[in-house]
């Protein structure tokens, strides 16, 4: 079990140039990550954007008369 | 039991109230479900006796493809819902599921040519599943761009649940699309019952997935609790929650109101 356990701790890499490296990958594995980590947060952003639109504008003048 | 959940829940008051309570959570679970997968992704599996180290590409690939047809299967389910029940909110959350369907689709296609241009020497090709993939990208922007073209929401309701089911009869073809055709496309990695990969690595794969269903889900649920109050603004208990909101700094306080015009409904 500790072996396991251990197993989940120790890198793949024998140094951080190799890991960035990724042999010759690299250069395709982290700009898709950067660009999935965007495109996820770019989606919040817009949602957040929105948010605050509706807040400002208060969303209410058509009920305002119904209250 | 679910027909029972699903018209409970075709109220948007109670709709709204639920996605405020799930929205967080979600979130969290995203986060503890990406960070261990990622970890064991990028960390600890070894490199693929074929691909080397780009398979890792595999972890956010999979997902995003798999999301893709997942999002587009439920935005047809909700909109046959919202079609033959006509349930309001069944459209909304078809609309909520659209945009992060998109995102998805697109992360899929871009995913796939990082992945195919050192393992296949190309960035795209015409086979069956890229084109049906393409096609599913199309689809989400048409469906997008139906539902802002009208301004009339319940005839965009429509038009886009139409649009949510005729573009369902693609997804069989993308899944099938390896099996059907001579594709330049690997098979399926994973498929019911059997995984042709090493234990650590599905369980990495397994983890991401898992944190984009989460991711998804919490997405979906944010952006129906904006949609429900853009559309029912005029709604007095949309009204009580805004005024509970603004008397209360703490956002969180305002949902027992929320609960209360719930349980009076």
């Amino acid at each position: 079990m500790p072996d396991a356990f251990s197993s989940f701790l120790t890198p793949w890499w024998p140094d951080v140039a190799a890991f960035l490296r990724m042999g010759k990958h690299g250069l395709y594995v982290w700009p898709t990550l950067a660009i999935c980590a965007v495109a996820l947060a770019g989606e919040w952003l817009l949602l957040m954007q929105r948010e605050r639109r509706l807040k400002s504008s208060d969303g209410r003048g058509a009920g305002e008369n119904l209250r | 039991m679910f027909s029972r959940l699903i018209f409970y829940f075709a109220s948007p008051m109670r709709l709204h109230a639920l996605a405020g309570r799930l929205v967080r959570p979600l979130l969290w679970l995203a986060l503890a479900l990406a960070l261990p997968g990622l970890w064991l992704a990028l960390v600890v599996t070894p490199a693929d006796a074929v691909q080397g180290e780009g398979y890792r590409l595999l972890y956010v690939h999979v997902p995003a493809a798999w999301m893709s047809m997942f999002v587009y299967l439920l935005m047809a389910f909700w909109s046959f819902v919202g079609l033959v029940w006509h349930t309001r909110a069944s459209a909304m959350l078809a609309h909520a599921l659209a945009p992060t369907g998109a995102v998805f689709a697109l992360l899929s296609l871009v995913t796939g040519a990082f992945w195919g241009q050192p393992m296949w020497g190309t960035w795209w090709v015409w086979d069956a599943r890229l084109s049906s993939s393409l096609l599913l990208f199309f689809l989400y922007l048409g469906y997008l761009a139906l539902l802002r073209a009208n301004e009339d929401s319940a005839r965009a309701d429509r038009a886009c649940a139409v649009l949510a089911l005729l573009g369902a009869v693609n997804l069989p073809v993308i899944y099938f699309s390896v099996r059907w055709w001579n594709t330049l496309h690997q098979g399926a990695s994973l498929s019911p019952g059997k995984a042709s990969m090493a234990p650590e690595m599905l369980t990495a794969l397994l983890l991401m997935i898992g944190a984009a269903w989460a991711y998804t889900a919490a997405t979906a649920f944010k952006r129906v609790q904006l949609i429900i109050a853009e559309r029912e603004a005029q709604a007095r208990w949309l009204q009580q929650l805004q005024d509970d909101l603004n008397q209360s700094d703490d956002g969180g306080a305002a949902l027992p109101a929320a609960d209360l015009e719930a349980s009076r409904a």
